[in-house]
């Protein structure tokens, strides 16, 4: 028994957190983060100034866009794919279903100038951000000098996503000892390792490698994946695997959001596919489990959600912060 | 046409030598032959043992059917070579040539140099450590509008305009296998005189490979094709 308690134990002990891709440095990080923080959550990104990133990102969704199929941006204008969750950003060496972009302070020059989202040149948002006297003293504060510039825009921006980390949820307090699974979590972490662990890599949940999962592709959207950026016909349909982290909160799912239900995820990997199907090798055969098993998965597919992740206050929208600036800067409060 | 004369020279020799080169380009911009369009000049003049000018300049022959609205190109990795040695080099500046601002089609190359030199080797293009690396300025700076937003990479080469009345678009990149564009070019240098080097651009639009369209707008096959046939239509003239 203690033999395979031992045994049991080990195979659910947790790999640590890898070394992050993106370290930015900065002499006043606080300041640059704050500054970040205000852009991401401010529309003026946008060409009619209706659409921030927070529109799609939402941090009381993980920073998805819950209940909508795939994002619009200006005009109602419709995208082709689901706004994915935003956390532990820093692990991430592509960003985007696709992997089209390769460093977190180059991402948001995508949603910005993207005709269907924010729809804006990302030289107008500086003209437009150097009218506003709040925004030169927060540069001035980030940078310690009073120039603003595109890639300081874009560097506050992306140093505020990497500031969003998720990492103290149940499985995480499993994993460092302060508590321990049921047993219907503990037998849906052992199908879940038997499963889906290796796309879905712990303690990330994801190898963010691109994979063809059995998603028949959309006949109207005709979003190939990966294929768009490599041009390889090998990545035809292959898309980035997401981290599991906080699904209760980030729903609908998979790139373009047909499923808006975790059963739906589930049953899609539990069914039978076509033997002509292409699918990465992991995925060669469906997990044919019972309805009990289907539950315990997802019993510990729960334990991956991070509330004080979610309801973080300083993930927020900076009201106090932006009240209190505007006062010491006599600006008014609107 | 490119003019590259590299040799030691004094402070009155440089005088007749800049005197000669501006005369030559005013000659080439008035009896230019209709076959050859010429996009720039280089000129490398050791101006003092410190630093060299790379100076791109763009003339037009109006009997000719191309109209080049648009030449930008990156350059990156500037090397001096004298008898096979690297005397001098600039990895970490990178410079936007644009032939139609003339405050930015030329640089200047700040290293101490010994010696005269007789090789010089530049990149078109950024490298991927560079394409990787996140926001940055100066000539870097998206706002120059040579960085793709919707997927990461710069712009190496933007060329635009018509072809016997037809439009052309190419905007030539891609940092990442298997679409990497990067082209490294090298002049051989004989000290002893001076050598001129000519972008053939009636070769350049003449001779593209059969069945490249007339937009390349991202990193792929054809942009590698079309930023090899860019570096190949530069030669030295006899």
């Amino acid at each position: 028994m203690i033999a395979s308690s031992a045994f049991m134990q080990k195979r659910m002990d947790s790999p640590p957190f890898p070394e992050k891709k993106y370290k930015g440095k900065f002499s006043y990080p606080s300041a640059v983060r704050l500054l970040g923080r205000i852009l991401f959550y401010d529309p003026i990104l946008s060409a009619d100034s209706t659409i921030s990133c927070a529109s799609c990102h939402s941090p009381f969704n993980a920073f998805a866009h819950t209940d909508h199929a795939r994002s619009h941006g200006i005009r109602d204008s419709m995208g082709m794919r689901n706004a994915p969750a935003l956390f532990n950003l820093s692990y991430h060496p592509y960003f985007m279903w696709d992997g089209a972009i390769n460093h977190l302070e180059m991402q948001s020059l995508a949603p910005i100038t993207h005709p269907g989202e924010m729809g804006e040149s990302i030289s107008h948002v500086l003209a437009k951000i150097r009218r506003q006297a709040l925004y030169r003293h927060l540069f001035a504060d980030a940078f310690s000098d009073t120039s603003l510039s595109i890639p300081k825009i874009l560097k506050a921006i992306g140093f505020f996503m990497a500031g969003l980390e998720s990492n103290s949820s149940r499985y995480d307090s499993v994993s460092a000892g302060k508590t321990t699974y049921t047993e219907q979590e503990r037998n849906g972490y052992f199908i879940f390792s038997r499963h889906c662990a290796q796309c879905h890599v712990p303690p990330l949940f994801s190898n963010f490698a691109f994979e063809v999962n059995g998603l028949p592709p959309d006949p109207t959207l005709r979003d190939f994946g990966r294929m768009k950026q490599t041009q390889l016909r090998r990545d035809s349909l292959r898309f980035k695997v997401p981290s599991l982290r906080n699904l209760d909160f980030s729903a609908p799912y998979m790139h373009d959001g047909r499923f808006k239900t975790l059963t739906e995820v589930i049953n899609h990997y539990n069914t039978a596919r076509e033997a002509t199907t292409y699918v990465s090798k992991e995925l060669k055969k469906n997990m044919a489990l019972s309805s009990v098993q289907k539950t315990d998965l997802l019993s510990f597919l729960l334990c991956l959600n991070d509330r004080s992740f979610v309801f973080n206050p300083s993930h927020q929208y900076p009201k106090n912060e932006l009240d209190s600036l505007k006062k010491s800067l006599g600006l008014s409060a609107k | 046409m490119l003019i590259f004369s590299a040799y030691p020279l004094n402070q009155f020799q440089n005088k007749v030598y800049f005197r000669n080169v501006f005369v030559s380009v005013f000659l080439l911009m008035v009896f230019h032959s209709a076959n050859i369009y010429s996009f720039g000049i280089l000129r490398a003049q050791k101006n003092n043992a410190n630093s060299i000018q790379f100076v791109f300049s763009a003339f037009t022959d109006k009997r000719d059917s191309i109209q080049l609205d648009v030449l930008r190109f990156y350059v990156s990795s500037v090397q001096i070579y004298s008898r096979g040695k690297m005397i001098a080099a600039d990895s970490s500046e990178f410079y936007l040539v644009d032939i139609k601002d003339s405050s930015k089609s030329s640089f200047t190359l700040r290293s101490k140099m010994s010696e005269s030199f007789d090789e010089v080797r530049f990149c078109i293009g950024i490298d991927s450590t560079t394409s990787t690396s996140g926001a940055m300025e100066g000539d870097l700076n998206p706002s120059h509008q040579m960085y793709w937003t919707w997927q990461s990479g710069y712009i190496f080469v933007k060329l635009e305009g018509y072809v016997k009345k037809k439009q052309f678009q190419y905007h030539l990149g891609g940092y990442a296998f298997p679409n990497r564009a990067i082209q490294e070019i090298q002049f051989k240098i004989d000290p002893d005189r001076e050598l001129r080097f000519t972008f053939d651009a009636h070769h350049f639009f003449t001779h593209i490979p059969s069945g490249i369209p007339s937009v390349v707008m991202r990193p792929g096959e054809e942009a590698k094709i079309l930023m090899q046939h860019f570096a190949a239509s530069m030669h030295l003239e006899k």
